[in-house]
């Protein structure tokens, strides 16, 4: 059996959809190898919590749904009143249907314009830059390993407090504390090569972000290394290269693929 | 609600629109929590557990297996009652989830409380389960946005593969299958990665 295939009999399982010869047959397996218990444990981990997760963001919406009705209870009865009142506003409601119609016209032309005029690519960069630009990843998404110092932790968080401030060069100074040996090194990469695209030191960003994307550089934060390393790229007038990690996050779909292809068609349409 | 209603409030919640569920929600919500009421004998219990149906609801909506249109307070009620009877029966499988959703939901309340305060979770001293469950998280939100809509709604919505195959556009199954197992994989890779860093 490939891992794939075990990958399914394990969901099978925790499914109920398994005869009861099948679920004996693979409990009798269980028993007798403890790993792959392990690993259906995992497997059962896994969905609970994100089900769980899933269903409290639900709740939450739900309840702020009731919160928002018991604090307006008669919004929705309140509009036709407001329409009844036609005969007093008509006038200003043909005016303002009138701005209304301009206005779609004037956005209108300005995306025509859009369409068929080059696009700039350094603004584009430098706007999807703005949009997926975040400090959340280190905001409890990540932690520290045991065996970092404390020194090195503090530092790092004072950095991130730095860039979020808006203080790009004392939030490099900062992350220099943390040792290559750390755990957390990726992180501090990456958040260099942030401050560095900030202070739009790209050459010196690129640098970073490459260096993040070799191979023996195991670490969980390629894929957004290699979008911000796109749009180093985008920013540093290398069409080329930007383009080809662009086609990577689109073939790996892995973070912001939708842009990325968003980004592919513009580029090939400038050409 | 006429059968046209229940299509295009299926349609809306495959494209991510939850506004007409959300009309569904406040309709029903009364109604139901006062049966409820009878049923568990408590208020809270019944908020909770017409939440949690209604939850169980959308799963359904979204995987396009409801057909009654026509009553959809007596279809809630029906799930929230089996819901009330599968919380009393205790679970048959030898091995089951090291972690319950009382685990993850006071450790992601925990974990905002926390955020609120200090900006960064800090994981000294947590349990073993409350570790596993923040690697998954970690592990999860790390995914690409493809992966997780595919994962999101085979592991969340348990939305059948052939349904999900049309629902993100994948070729043939056999492509869609072989992506699951793929996002799955690296999803667990992650997971190990992040316990192997505790």
């Amino acid at each position: 059996m490939n891992t794939q295939e075990i990958y399914e009999t394990i969901e099978a399982y925790l499914a109920g959809e398994m005869t009861d010869t099948e679920q004996q047959a693979f409990e009798a397996q269980m028993n007798a190898d403890a790993e792959l218990a392990k690993e259906v444990q995992l497997h059962a981990d896994i969905a609970v919590t994100l089900q769980t997760q899933d269903k409290l963001k639900q709740k939450q919406h739900w309840q702020q749904l009731l919160s928002s009705q018991v604090l307006n209870p008669k919004q929705e009865q309140s509009e036709p009143t407001l329409l009844g009142k036609k005969n007093n506003w008509g006038g200003m409601t043909t005016y303002l249907l009138r701005i209304a119609a301009m206005l779609v016209l004037v956005v209108g032309a300005y995306f025509m314009w859009q369409q068929f005029s080059a696009p700039d690519l350094n603004k584009l960069a430098w706007q999807q830059w703005q949009e997926t630009e975040t400090i959340q990843q280190w905001s409890g998404i990540r932690g520290a390993s045991t065996d970092d110092t404390d020194v090195e932790k503090a530092s790092f968080k004072k950095s991130l407090q730095l860039y979020g401030d808006k203080q790009f060069e004392e939030a490099l100074k900062g992350l220099d504390a943390v040792s290559t040996q750390s755990s957390m090194f990726p992180d501090v990469v990456l958040l260099q090569s942030m401050c560095l695209l900030q202070l739009q030191r790209n050459e010196e960003a690129i640098g970073k972000l490459t260096f993040l994307l070799q191979p023996q550089n195991d670490n969980l934060l390629k894929d957004q290394a290699r979008w911000y390393l796109a749009l180093a790229y985008l920013q540093n007038d290398q069409t080329a290269l930007a383009h080809q990690e662009l086609s990577k996050i689109v073939a790996e779909q892995s973070v912001h693929w939708d842009r990325a292809s968003d980004l592919l068609k513009k580029l090939d349409s400038s050409k | 609600m006429t059968e046209l209603e229940l299509q295009e409030l299926v349609n809306e919640l495959q494209n991510g629109n939850e506004k007409g569920l959300d009309k569904v929600f406040l309709s029903s919500h009364n109604a139901c929590k006062a049966q409820l009421t009878k049923l568990t004998q408590s208020e809270a219990d019944a908020e909770d557990l017409f939440m949690d149906a209604f939850w169980v609801l959308r799963g359904q909506l979204l995987q396009g297996k409801v057909q009654n249109a026509g009553n959809l307070n007596g279809y809630l009620f029906t799930i929230a009652r089996n819901l009330w009877l599968k919380q009393q029966q205790k679970e048959q499988r030898m091995v089951k989830a090291s972690v319950d959703e009382k685990d993850v939901a006071d450790f992601l309340t925990k974990m905002s409380n926390n955020l609120d305060e200090q900006d960064e979770f800090e994981l000294e001293g947590a349990s073993e389960k409350e570790q596993n469950i923040n690697a998954i998280v970690k592990a999860f939100s790390n995914l690409g946005e493809q992966c997780k809509k595919l994962l999101e709604g085979y592991l969340i919505n348990n939305i059948p593969l052939k349904d999900l195959q049309t629902m993100l556009g994948y070729n043939n199954y056999d492509t869609i299958r072989a992506a699951k197992y793929q996002c799955k994989k690296t999803l667990i890779d992650k997971f190990n990665k992040l316990q192997k860093r505790h």
